[in-house]
């Protein structure tokens, strides 16, 4: 059979778009072949996440008074699930916390897919302990998780790794062979971010397209005729710019920017553009983030959603920052998100990690739900997008479990997982309630070894499992993947 | 004399700029040296939506910038990423247009001093639209255009293409293809 130019198109440039409501723009029909690709969703939780105090929590007896615990009555529970959590903690800082989030629900609609991992990192410096928790202390050739996915799974990923966290989560691996394709964009403005995918779009006054084109055209000759012409085509960074360059047709005849735009045209100045003629999708964006607007976090989750939903990318990085942020409250400003985030437990540790778990789970929650309803691609065929997703939250290390007047970090904690390709609703170690110290696991049983620490390797060995992504000296974790 | 002539004969012997010493322009060089180029103070540049600050906010990383106190980002991304060519070209669209405006609406402008940004781009005499070029290649690139430069520009005021069009598209379209150049854009 011949293939003529739209084929080509269909099956190399665009395919990744194939539901986007701009291919039907382009007279595409959607592509309906077996799609194989695992996506990757990290939240950076950053500051140290304390398991013991969420979804580990140690009951106060008689032989732990020394260290941080809780009483029987703020144990909660769920029925059907094993995993236990908190209840709420009320926590002011001048201000009330907002939420009236309660982490047991949570465990209700997605306990079946929660499994906790545990760990001891090697680190208790932000920076490196953020970096080892994504690349699992160098096991493979530094890539990180996000890397890792994208090399596998990405390749014809227009966007295919996008990172929107902070610190040490949003920076590269060091394996100097990974693809190109499958480094992180790293996103300033999640709301914004859109903007930034096409030339002219969204440009108040802007020339004449045609015109615009010819500039282009004009100014790529010039290029190849300046005096610098020839030293550049030298330069391996010119080379690399002027190949990022040439892509962008390919990027702006997806529009992508048209379906990633969730910011309502209504709180934007400037006229209307028929181009952004709002979805169904987009306004059910918008419904389950509210406060995309104002809050990061909710803008985060929003774009991520539709990252993965348009097949533009298969690993998204969601990260909370260090920023104080208050919202409109019934009565008052009320605290939105504690400045450091879970690191504000310097200060007072079980009322700001339960105020910044249940802020972390309440996003978390609306996200899932989204992936759960909604199909990949927008193809029925393709199935939910969740059942090919997980979701880690990452964090640095954990917490003292005695008051210390330091900086309380700890290098024993572990990792919440979340995907219907691990076994769920289960935790994988356990903690020992005299000191408050997780230990580890058989990671080919799945069964709890108390003599056992797990360290960074291992849980980058079983997130990489669990999405079906295998390399040299990776750790056996079969016992927690689901065939 | 004698080092004087050493000196001149390392001069000559010297390999010149190595291609790998290329310095990508970063964010904030960037913006002031579009700020000097056009005229503007340097928070006028670019605002997405009218808003945004584009060099501090919604493309920083994307034009190799960092943030080290709101984001823990001490050291800039090494490289331009997927998403750089697009800011850059964005940004420079978006500070032309600023002053675009700016010199359409005085009788005394400041960059856009040949062209009458009033009429269309037929109404233009190619000796205004060459003395616009001239002089924007002095403001970006601090140097006059070569013959053959100035003839491949001469193509975005052809009239039978373009002629209909408001001579401000032109003055976009010359701006935007000076200020994306790799001359403006590396050093």
């Amino acid at each position: 059979m011949r293939l003529h130019r739209r084929h080509l198109l269909q099956s190399s440039l665009l395919w990744p778009l194939s539901s986007l409501s701009a291919k039907r723009a382009l007279g595409m029909s959607a592509i309906t072949e077996e799609r194989p690709e695992k996506l990757l969703i990290v939240l950076a939780a950053g500051g140290g996440a304390s398991l013991v105090d969420s979804f580990l929590p140690v009951v106060a007896q008689s032989d732990n008074r020394d260290i941080r615990s809780y009483s029987e009555a703020m144990i909660d529970t769920v029925p059907g699930i094993q995993l236990q959590t908190l209840k709420s903690l009320p926590y002011t800082v001048g201000k009330p916390t907002n939420t009236s989030y309660t982490m047991a629900s949570f465990l209700q609609r997605h306990g079946q897919d929660l499994a906790v991992l545990t760990q001891t990192c090697s680190s208790v410096n932000h920076l490196i302990g953020s970096q080892r928790s994504l690349n699992g202390n160098g096991i493979n050739k530094g890539r990180t998780l996000m890397e890792a996915v994208a090399a596998a799974y990405g390749q014809q990923c227009l966007l295919a790794n996008v990172n929107m966290a902070t610190g040490g989560y949003a920076l590269h691996g060091t394996d100097s062979t990974l693809p190109r394709t499958a480094k992180a964009e790293v996103v300033a403005d999640a709301l914004l971010f859109p903007l930034g995918l096409h030339r002219d779009l969204k440009i108040e006054g802007r020339a004449d397209s045609k015109l615009l084109a010819e500039a282009r055209a004009v100014r790529d000759a010039l290029d190849q005729k300046s005096p610098l012409g020839g030293e550049a085509s030298r330069s391996a960074l010119i080379r690399e710019f002027l190949t990022l360059r040439q892509q962008i047709p390919r990027l702006e005849a997806a529009q992508v920017m048209e379906s990633l735009m969730f910011f309502d045209q209504a709180r934007q100045q400037g006229g209307r553009d028929d181009r952004f003629a709002d979805s169904s999708l987009l306004q059910k964006v918008r419904e389950r983030f509210p406060h995309y607007a104002s809050d990061p976090l909710e803008a985060q989750a929003a774009l991520s959603f539709l990252l993965l939903r348009y097949g533009l990318s298969t690993a998204v990085t969601l990260g909370l920052d260090d920023q104080v942020r208050f919202q409109d409250g019934a009565q008052d400003k009320e605290l939105l998100h504690l400045p450091l985030a879970f690191d504000w437990s310097h200060n007072a540790h079980q009322g700001a990690q339960n105020t910044m778990w249940r802020r972390l789970l309440s996003v978390l929650d609306r996200l899932i739900q989204l992936l759960k309803e909604e199909d990949y691609l927008g193809t029925a065929a393709h199935g939910k997008i969740w059942e090919r997703s997980l979701l880690y939250i990452a964090t640095e290390f954990g917490r003292d479990r005695e008051p210390t007047q330091g900086s309380g970090h700890n290098l024993n904690n572990g990792h919440v997982l979340l995907s219907p390709l691990l076994k769920g609703n289960r935790v994988y170690g356990g903690v020992d309630p005299r000191t408050g110290m997780t230990f580890g696991y058989d990671p080919r049983t799945g069964l709890a070894d108390p003599g056992r620490q797990m360290q960074e390797a291992d849980t980058y060995s079983a997130i990489l499992g669990a999405l079906g992504i295998r390399f040299a000296g990776q750790t056996d974790c079969s016992g927690l993947w689901r065939a | 004399m004698r080092a004087l002539l050493l000196g001149f004969f390392m001069l000559l012997m010297s390999p010149g700029l190595e291609a790998s010493e290329w310095i990508w322009k970063r964010s904030r060089i960037l913006e002031a040296d579009l700020a000097r180029a056009l005229a503007l103070p340097r928070e006028d540049l670019c605002h997405e939506l009218g808003l945004y600050s584009c060099f501090t906010g919604v493309h920083l990383f994307a034009l190799g910038g960092n943030d080290a106190v709101g984001r823990s980002q001490y050291t800039p991304l090494e490289q331009p990423t997927q998403l750089s060519a697009i800011a850059v070209e964005r940004v420079v669209s978006q500070a032309c247009l600023q002053r675009i405006a700016l010199d359409a609406e005085t009788s005394a402008p400041v960059v856009f001093t040949s062209l009458k940004l009033q009429q269309t781009i037929a109404e233009q005499s190619e000796t205004a639209v060459r003395a616009q070029i001239r002089s924007l290649s002095q403001r970006f690139l601090q140097r006059d255009p070569r013959a053959e430069e100035e003839q491949l520009l001469l193509h975005l005021a052809d009239p039978q293409r373009f002629g209909a069009l408001p001579a401000r598209d032109l003055a976009h379209g010359l701006c935007l293809a000076f200020g994306s150049q790799l001359e403006f854009l590396f050093f």
